[in-house]
């Protein structure tokens, strides 16, 4: 079963994605905070990470470039899920990363999610 | 003339005499007679030549020498300050009545059109000087002709010179230069001024032509207005639809993936699914809408994200054929494409796209009565990949086509309006792809929505 590691302060979209990608065939493990993130999730060694861009503790563009300095993380897919207001430049500064696969929005179709999630790392 | 006409009959006289003193020496030969008969002779006719001068002075010369006179003072005075006097022969007193008559109405009918002057220019003035804006008048070289205080508190003028370089606040003067640049008969433009101690003011400003006909001159007026306020209240506005619905965001995402997953989970029943559509259908709507507020104020400002990629037209049509079709069916309402996926591609970005094609079905749907038809299709012409979106609904007036597009306008009644975005927010997605949106229409016959996308490749954008 493939392995999702979800980084994201907002409780409830943590929790409706957990159930539906669980629903799905997923194993989903979320985040305690963004500050920890990076340190779990070379515990949970996920096959792709779903990451929020604007966390109280640590940004997601720290988390991400933090992730690239462990051998181990450093190929693992990253899809930022982003529900705060944003400008153009914000997705380029995190496709620019080598890790970055996709750059969305929380109000994404879920469906179409899935399946951008299945392109990644099948099911 | 009354000089020449003096010598002439002096002349005269005088020939007459010489003529005279000739014949009578012919007849007398210088003898005592002569000299007698010649003493008569200029005894009688020297008074009858003084009369006869005086006569004619009196009954011709004078009185029209002193009408020409009077008409010569009346042209270098601009009044008659009292009438010609009427004397002389019967026809040049008729003559002396009717040039007085001339000069009295002409001067009653200039007093009448001075006046009318003076009264259209107090009228104006006033009109002018009370309005809040700034307002003046130049001439063909920039002299300036009227302002009113507004204008010269605002810009400092110097009437002394002409625009530019009367204007004193250095905010105005760059401007305005360039407002008077160009040769347009009206042109306009917005200016952000840091007025100091005053704050950052916005000002619209409007220059126009106008022409003196009479004169065969030209010159403009300049309005500058401020519209700070308008421009914060607008601000104001925007930021708060945009609180409110990103807020609204997160929240609906997990009430539509929930209901995706009871969806999936729970057992299928015709009842079960019709509910499940409606719910999808209307999160979905709310989705849009709110993605319409913030995708609009950030394509506006320039800072949306565009994902440009080779999208299948035919397949946005198709997605957002489904999308509509369950609400659609519900009023027997039929929306088809002949439309085939696979064949076609564009480089462009497929959710403002397909959020823009979604918007005109809605309107299309909404629009159309029951039992109608909506057909969606695609084209490549002229360089252009075009969506047309057709309906059987009432049609545009032609003074509505191009107001529809604008922001908050919705051609609609209470019962059916949305924000009035939706089309606003379809122009902008066109234009940003560098293309265009238009609509055909004829009252009764429904009617067309075109968005043109520029069929550029990857290469040479």
């Amino acid at each position: 079963m493939k392995k999702i590691f979800m980084i994201d302060d907002n409780e409830e979209f943590k929790d409706m994605i957990h159930d539906y990608f669980s629903s799905i065939g997923y194993e989903v493990i979320l985040a305690s905070s963004g500050k920890n993130s990076v340190k779990e999730s070379l515990t949970v060694k996920p096959d792709l990470i779903f990451l929020d861009v604007m966390m109280p503790d640590k940004s997601g563009i720290e988390i991400i470039r933090e992730l690239q300095e462990y051998d181990e993380m450093k190929k693992i897919p990253v899809i930022v899920i982003t529900g705060s207001y944003f400008e153009s430049n914000m997705k380029e500064v995190f496709s620019a990363e080598s890790n970055c696969r996709e750059f969305l929005t929380k109000a994404i179709d879920l469906s179409v999610l899935e399946k951008k999630v299945f392109d990644i790392i099948g099911k | 003339m009354s000089q020449a006409l003096d010598i002439y009959l002096f002349l005269l006289f005088f020939i007459s005499i010489v003529l005279t003193f000739i014949s009578f020496s012919f007849f007398f030969n210088f003898e005592r007679k002569f000299f007698y008969s010649f003493t008569i002779f200029l005894i009688c006719v020297l008074p009858f030549y003084i009369y006869v001068r005086k006569r004619i002075f009196s009954l011709f010369i004078d009185p029209f020498c002193s009408a020409v006179r009077g008409v010569n003072n009346f042209f270098k005075r601009q009044y008659l300050p009292e009438p010609l006097k009427i004397s002389g022969a019967p026809e040049i007193k008729e003559f002396v009545s009717h040039i007085n008559r001339l000069m009295l109405e002409l001067q009653a009918y200039r007093g009448f059109q001075i006046n009318k002057i003076v009264d259209e220019n107090n009228k104006a003035k006033t009109l002018v000087d009370i309005i809040p804006d700034a307002a003046l008048l130049a001439g063909e070289k920039n002299e300036l002709i009227y302002f009113n205080e507004r204008a010269k508190i605002l810009l400092k003028l110097n009437a002394a010179l002409p625009l530019p370089q009367c204007v004193g606040e250095a905010v105005f003067s760059d401007k305005i230069s360039d407002i008077l640049s160009g040769q347009e008969d009206s042109k306009a433009a917005e200016i952000e001024a840091d007025l100091g101690n005053k704050g950052i003011k916005i000002y619209f400003v409007i220059k126009k032509k106008f022409s003196i006909p009479s004169l065969k001159k030209e010159g403009f007026a300049l309005i500058i207005r401020d519209i700070t306020k308008e421009k914060k209240f607008e601000a104001a506005k925007d930021d708060f639809f945009h609180m409110i619905t990103h807020d609204m965001r997160a929240p609906l995402s997990t009430i539509e993936g929930y209901c995706e997953m009871l969806f999936r989970k729970t057992p299928k029943t015709e009842e079960g699914e019709k509910y499940f559509q409606k719910i999808f259908y209307s999160s979905r709507k709310l989705k849009g809408m709110i993605e319409d507020i913030l995708n609009y104020r950030k394509l506006k400002e320039k800072k949306a994200i565009i994902s440009l990629d080779y999208i299948d037209p035919c397949e946005i049509i198709k997605s957002v054929i489904d999308e509509h079709t369950p609400m659609a069916s519900a009023r027997n309402i039929n929306i088809f494409s002949s439309c085939a996926v696979g064949k076609e591609r564009l480089y462009a970005d497929r959710s403002l796209l397909e959020r823009a094609v979604s918007n005109l079905v809605s309107n299309a749907v909404k629009f159309t009565p029951s039992s109608g038809n909506v057909e969606l299709s695609y084209k490549r012409e002229s360089g252009f990949g075009i969506f047309s979106v057709k309906d059987e609904g009432p049609g545009i007036p032609e003074d509505k086509k191009n107001l529809i597009f604008e922001k908050y306008i919705s051609y609609d009644d209470e019962k059916n309006r949305g924000f009035g975005l939706g089309l606003a927010l379809c122009r902008l997605v066109a234009e940003i792809h560098g293309g265009k949106i238009e609509v055909k229409s004829e009252i009764g016959k429904g009617s067309e929505f075109l968005i043109y996308i520029p069929d550029k490749n990857k290469e040479n954008l």
